[in-house]
């Protein structure tokens, strides 16, 4: 595989087309939905897409080829995603509430399900949100995580099982457990209506 | 029997896509209240992430990107080349700007000499002696700044000369007029001579009280030294 991309990138620094065609095909899915999910927003993701393959294309030579493509193309958009999170700090925040959020064919239960776990993924840090989309959504393993964020493993896997933790509480909390499990759930549940 | 830390530890074990002894977990999470709900709702979880759709790039994207790629190649191309054409331009202008306002020494011929003439021939060391590929040692700089003073001193001399030479040819044209003869214009214009004595004679004046505490002060000097014999005896004293 990595001599597969070594090719493809000689090709596209070559100024080939095509090659800059397949390269862009390759990635486009997996750096958009990053982006949509760290950003919540379909426009910006589209933008910050756009930017993130700019940034590729100029940057191709400082690839290393003994490394695999993809976690460097990832790195990218995590860091165009973070500035483009600063930036919109700064200004009022459109989030996009209907990018899937599964209305439809599934049934409200799981529609339900769907939305409480795209809210809970939204409020968390985004370093977090950004290893649980790669690890859950994307299937990244760790250390191509690790090279994306530039962080050690086990950095990548400590944010992984607090996005986890704090996701599963949320759950909890939001009564999509079944009743009955737990009692100190029911007796969060009771403080939560008392309260 | 697990403990709850084993069991978080399978939670997260399990969210991993690792299959846990499901005997041991489902025993502690059947007398475990605290562990239970976490792992309901990490089923949850699962069962979400399951169903959940990645997000779908729309379907022009693709051909956007590619295009917004290849329009970026080729500006940032021309722009490359706009900045190798304009810092040619601006060299080849320094060049040609140092050229013109290089100081040129005068009387140098404006057209550089024949490079067969500047080349100065060096006698070989040896009958045999070879060429050399070199050629000729570059000027240490001492022999450069005694040439450019050399050069300063002839340019200075030759400035003198152009200067002095009219001026003493018209000296035996306009004589100087005798200083004893009657001239009607001897009171309104003195003569020189007499001019410099009186200045002479003026600064010798205005030195002499200088001059007189001077002297005086010089013998008052000369009168507290002992003389020598006095100081030879006194010393021969001492020893004894």
């Amino acid at each position: 595989m990595p001599a597969d991309e070594a090719t493809l990138v000689r090709r596209c620094l070559r100024g080939d087309a095509e090659a800059v065609r397949q390269l862009v095909e390759r990635f486009q899915a997996e750096v958009f939905g990053l982006c949509v999910r760290l950003l919540n927003n379909r426009h910006d993701a589209e933008d910050v897409t756009q930017e993130v393959f700019l940034r590729v294309f100029r940057s191709l030579r400082r690839w290393d080829s003994s490394r695999p493509l993809k976690p460097w193309v990832m790195g990218i958009a995590v860091n165009r995603c973070r500035t483009w999170m600063a930036q919109r700090a700064r200004r009022p925040e459109l989030v996009d509430y209907l990018h899937d959020t599964a209305a439809g064919p599934e049934a409200d239960d799981a529609a339900e399900l769907l939305r409480e776990i795209q809210a809970a993924l939204a409020d968390l840090r985004p370093d977090y949100r950004a290893v649980f989309v790669l690890f859950h959504e994307q299937g990244q393993p760790y250390e191509d995580i690790a090279r994306a964020l530039r962080r050690p493993v086990g950095t990548i896997k400590t944010w992984l099982h607090r996005a986890r933790l704090e996701i599963l509480d949320r759950l909890r909390k939001r009564g999509m457990v079944p009743a009955g499990t737990t009692a100190d759930d029911e007796r969060d549940e009771k403080g939560k209506r008392g309260g | 029997m697990l403990t709850c830390a084993d069991c978080q530890r399978l939670l997260h074990e399990r969210l991993d896509g690792a299959t846990p002894d499901r005997a041991a977990l489902e025993g502690h999470l059947a007398e475990c209240p605290q562990c239970a709900p976490w792992h309901a709702a990490a089923g949850l979880l699962e069962q979400g992430l399951r169903l959940a759709t990645p997000p779908a790039p729309p379907p022009a994207l693709a051909d956007r990107l590619v295009a917004a790629v290849l329009a970026d190649r080729r500006r940032r191309a021309r722009r490359r080349r706009f900045v190798a054409a304009a810092a040619l331009a601006a060299g080849l202008l320094l060049a040609a700007l140092a050229l013109r306002l290089w100081p040129r020494p005068a009387g140098e011929p404006v057209d550089p000499p024949d490079v067969a003439d500047v080349r100065p021939v060096r006698p070989a060391a040896d009958a045999g002696g070879s060429p050399d590929p070199v050629g000729p040692p570059a000027p240490s700089l001492r022999d450069s700044v005694a040439e450019a003073g050399d050069a300063v001193a002839s340019l200075t001399r030759k400035t003198a000369d152009e200067t002095m030479g009219p001026t003493a040819l018209l000296r035996p044209m306009a004589p100087w007029p005798p200083l004893d003869d009657e001239d009607p214009l001897t009171p309104a214009l003195e003569p020189p001579a007499r001019s410099l004595r009186e200045a002479g004679q003026g600064v010798s004046s205005g030195l002499e009280p200088v001059a007189a505490s001077a002297r005086r002060a010089i013998g008052l000097f000369l009168s507290e030294i002992p003389p020598m014999g006095s100081e030879a005896g006194s010393d021969e004293q001492r020893r004894n």
